[in-house]
């Protein structure tokens, strides 16, 4: 089990407003190596800060995140900064991925300066072979780049630190049917080669479902499950 | 090319002005004929000697006026950057971190922002030590909130962008992102704010003084003024003591306001002017009562180092009165640039060739002043991204009755009850309540609902949508599709990447590559049998027919003499590296060598 939620709330507003919205409700799935998880929800059902949870953004009410059985929320600040280069997230809008002032070498680099790894030689350019992407892309500024190329960079720096999962929060929504094809295969391809896990959030359940390997609605805060039929991560994964 | 020489003659004369004002402060005494301690006759008139005569006390006017310069633009420097600092700082924290923070910081900038800053510095003057440091802090104190508040606004809009966020995911701390990513992407505001706090620290400063609150000893521009009004400059029309600080400080003020400006405005792109493209003849215009028509349109982007970009090439469409065409593509295929050519509103830096017919006028050669008399009352358009588009500090109903009342001329109350039945059309829920709420509130797919509203209401026959579903999630989608499904009479130009959506809205389909239309068919012949190897590569990769991709997803390199689409395509063959012509199949067209040429 390489990622693992249990019971996870999570409730929105301060504490000088009256209403509290509860946007996650009990919320426990697990995530083996090599494997995609699928989940799917309308907007406004708490993806995106399930997301934010597991990438140690935002902290969880109640509940806890379990990194190869570790306790890892962002309540465990010290832990979570020595397993963070190994949860990776790419957003559902690539032209904000990427700071518009940078080239996008430095972009790339930014995971391992930030964690103060050197980078090794020849690391970016095989980065980008993987993700399809010729070298010169290094010298130009974002809003040189299209949606999905930029959307395959985003991958590349996810990739980057060697993470053991990758949350992809609508990776394709904003791109064409090819292009999203394309990505999908990508995606697939690294999967194969390096046994990275997937949290695959979409709102395309035809998607979804052709891309993990098991699936679930996230409705009213709760997760539901859906595919495959014959629930062969259903028992390990219900919900408390 | 003498314009632009002049425009950037203009952009660096404030600059230019104040190095000079600056330069004559920190050296006075290589510009002062004379030290200001040298006394002569009083009241001289200008002459030789005394370019702008001498004051009470016999002293050199033009020394005096250069020597306190110093006071003058340093109380302005420190006082600005004692604001800017400040606020930057405040509204740095605020903005990050929010929450109770944000509350109270933003409480205290509120109660800053009320203090009367002129009274309190007269005040402190009269009782403390009015040196100028004293007076550059105080005025640095009180004009901190605007900026405060500016900053955190623009930090707000910088904390939510994906690349903050991955760079926390990646483990960078606070103080990092802040440095890092944050401040250099709001510098310019910051820079702004700062030029324009010294420009108001100048004024006050000279006020402050003027009233003679400043201390003697530290002559400024102000302080100029006030001895000259009570030393009788004005009486023995000695108007060389006063006029020149006047002068001085009115040109400083301006030259700061304008550099302030200068760091607001965008990057101006420069514009190069290409020669008109050769024709050849696509696309023969069929038929007669077209809504529109467009021809040969080619549109180049041109780039400040020289740079030619080409994002549309040889496009022809006809779209008829009632008719909705899809154009359809990849990212960067230059369908967005499509609609906005249609709309003209391309950047300076697009040079537009060809020919689009629309109500009788070539919308190519069209002046702006055209394109107004155009917009909104023929022309629609929805943009895309449903972020931006509305104005966040109005109320959507409010909004949306501007639109009915500028287009239809209703009073305010009928166009506010207009609004509130469009709104229930575009299946706003509780519309009568929600209409008085801001676009904050609202759902991305509400936004978007509200955005075609608008552009319905203006009554154009032509409306041309961007992505109207990008981003939004198939309930949304769904109803978006009800709603365009029924508006059958008007004409739509829409551009999506949701073939499902193009076939459920539109009778035609158009596809466009690498900046070039490849198809055109109607719905029901591409979806059966899309003949170009692209459409049919669009088609299989949807998730709902397998996620098939074609062949190799190897980028090489397109070249631009050929099809674009032959390092990709199965049915490649030696042909496909020259570029083939649209050829006209009766009902349909395709730029294909497999159907002959």
């Amino acid at each position: 089990m390489v990622l693992k939620t249990t019971n996870l709330h999570k409730q929105f507003g301060g504490w000088w407003r009256k209403e509290r919205i509860s946007v996650l409700n009990g919320v426990g799935f697990s995530l083996k190596r090599g494997e995609t998880v699928g989940i799917v929800g309308e907007s406004g059902a708490g993806k995106t800060t399930l997301a934010l949870i597991l990438c140690g953004l935002v902290q969880p009410d109640r509940g806890e995140v379990w990194f190869k059985g570790l306790p890892v929320s962002a309540r465990y600040r010290r832990r979570f900064q020595r397993i963070r280069p190994l949860v990776q997230i790419v957003w559902q809008h690539p032209e904000t991925a990427f700071n518009p002032r940078w080239k996008l070498e430095r972009s790339l680099k930014e995971p391992l300066h930030i964690h103060g790894l050197p980078v090794a030689k020849g690391l970016l350019a095989e980065q980008l072979v993987r993700v399809d992407l010729s070298p010169d892309v290094l010298d130009r500024r974002p809003r040189q780049l299209s949606g999905g190329e930029l959307q395959r960079l985003a991958l590349a720096r996810a990739l980057i630190s060697d993470p053991a999962v990758i949350i992809l929060d609508e990776p394709t929504s904003m791109l064409d049917s090819l292009t999203q094809a394309r990505i999908i295969g990508m995606l697939r391809d690294v999967q194969q080669k390096t046994g990275v896990a997937y949290l695959f959030i979409s709102h395309d359940g035809d998607l979804v479902r052709i891309f993990s390997s098991c699936a679930y609605e996230l409705h009213e805060g709760k997760l539901k499950y859906l595919e495959p039929e014959d629930g062969h991560c259903a028992h390990e994964n219900q919900n408390p | 090319m003498i314009s632009q020489s002049v425009k950037r003659i203009a952009e660096l004369a404030p600059a230019v002005v104040l190095g000079c004002f600056v330069l004559a402060a920190v050296f006075p005494g290589f510009l002062a004929p004379v030290s200001p301690e040298t006394l002569d006759l009083p009241y001289m008139m200008p002459n030789g000697r005394h370019l702008l005569g001498t004051d009470h006390i016999g002293q050199d006017l033009l020394s005096e006026l250069i020597y306190s310069a110093r006071i003058s633009l340093s109380v302005a420097l420190f006082a600005s950057i004692l604001a800017t600092s400040l606020g930057a700082f405040v509204g740095t924290i605020a903005g990050y971190f929010g929450g109770a923070f944000d509350d109270w910081l933003m409480r205290i900038t509120d109660v800053f922002l009320l203090l009367p800053a002129l009274p309190l510095i007269i005040l402190l003057a009269a009782y403390m030590d009015s040196g100028p440091l004293s007076i550059a802090l105080v005025i640095g104190l009180t004009a901190w909130p605007g900026t405060a508040r500016v900053v955190r606004t623009n930090v707000l809009q910088e904390r939510g962008k994906n690349f903050i966020r991955s760079a926390r995911a990646f483990g960078a701390g606070h103080f990092y992102v802040m440095g890092v990513h944050i401040l250099p992407n709001i510098l310019q505001v910051i820079l702004a704010k700062g030029t324009l706090a010294a420009a108001s620290a100048m004024v006050m400063e000279a006020g402050v003084s003027f009233l003679g609150l400043g201390d003697p000893r530290f002559k400024s521009w102000g302080a100029m003024l006030h001895e000259a009004f009570t030393g009788g400059g004005l009486l023995n029309g000695a108007y060389g003591w006063y006029l020149p600080p006047i002068f001085c400080i009115s040109v400083t003020v301006l030259c700061l306001i304008l550099m302030g400006q200068r760091w607001i405005e965008p990057e101006d792109e420069n514009s190069v002017m290409i020669g008109a493209r050769g024709h050849d003849s696509l696309n023969p215009l069929k038929q007669e009562s077209a809504s529109f028509q467009v021809k040969d349109l080619s549109v180049i982007f041109s780039g400040s180092d020289g740079t030619v970009i080409p994002a549309i090439e040889q496009v022809g469409l006809t779209v008829n009165e009632g008719h909705h065409l899809a154009v359809v593509g990849e990212t960067g295929s230059g369908k967005s640039v499509l609609l906005l050519s249609l709309m003209g509103l391309l950047p300076k830096n697009a040079v537009v060739t060809g020919e689009i017919r629309f109500k009788g006028q070539d919308l190519c050669t069209l002046s702006e002043k055209g394109f107004q008399g155009l917009r909104g009352r023929h022309l629609a358009y929805v943009p895309q991204g449903v972020g931006q588009a509305l104005n966040p500090l109005m109320r959507v109903g409010a909004q949306v009755a501007e639109a009915v009342r500028v287009h239809q001329g209703l009073s305010r109350r009928a166009a506010m009850e207009s609004a509130v039945k469009i709104l229930q059309r575009m299946g706003i829920p509780h519309a009568a309540t929600r209409n008085r709420e801001y676009p904050h509130q609202y759902s991305g797919g509400m936004i978007q609902r509200v955005l075609v509203a608008m552009g319905l209401v203006t009554g154009a026959s032509l409306i041309l949508l961007d992505e109207p579903t990008k981003g939004l999630d198939p309930e949304n989608r769904d109803e978006m599709l009800h709603i365009l499904k029924g508006l059958k009479r008007k004409t739509f130009v829409l551009v999506t990447h949701d073939l499902a959506f193009a076939r459920g809205v539109a009778d035609r389909i158009s596809v466009m590559l690498n900046s070039r239309l490849v198809e055109t068919a109607s719905v029901t012949d591409f979806f059966e049998k899309p003949l170009h190897p692209y459409a049919e590569a669009l088609l299989k990769a949807q998730p709902s027919h397998g996620l098939e991709v074609p062949g190799l997803y190897h980028a090489r390199s397109i070249d631009p003499a050929g099809c674009a689409f032959q390092a990709r395509c199965s049915k490649v063959f030696l042909k496909c590296r020259r570029m083939p012509p649209m050829k006209d199949m009766g009902e349909r067209s395709v730029r294909c060598w497999l159907y002959g040429a």
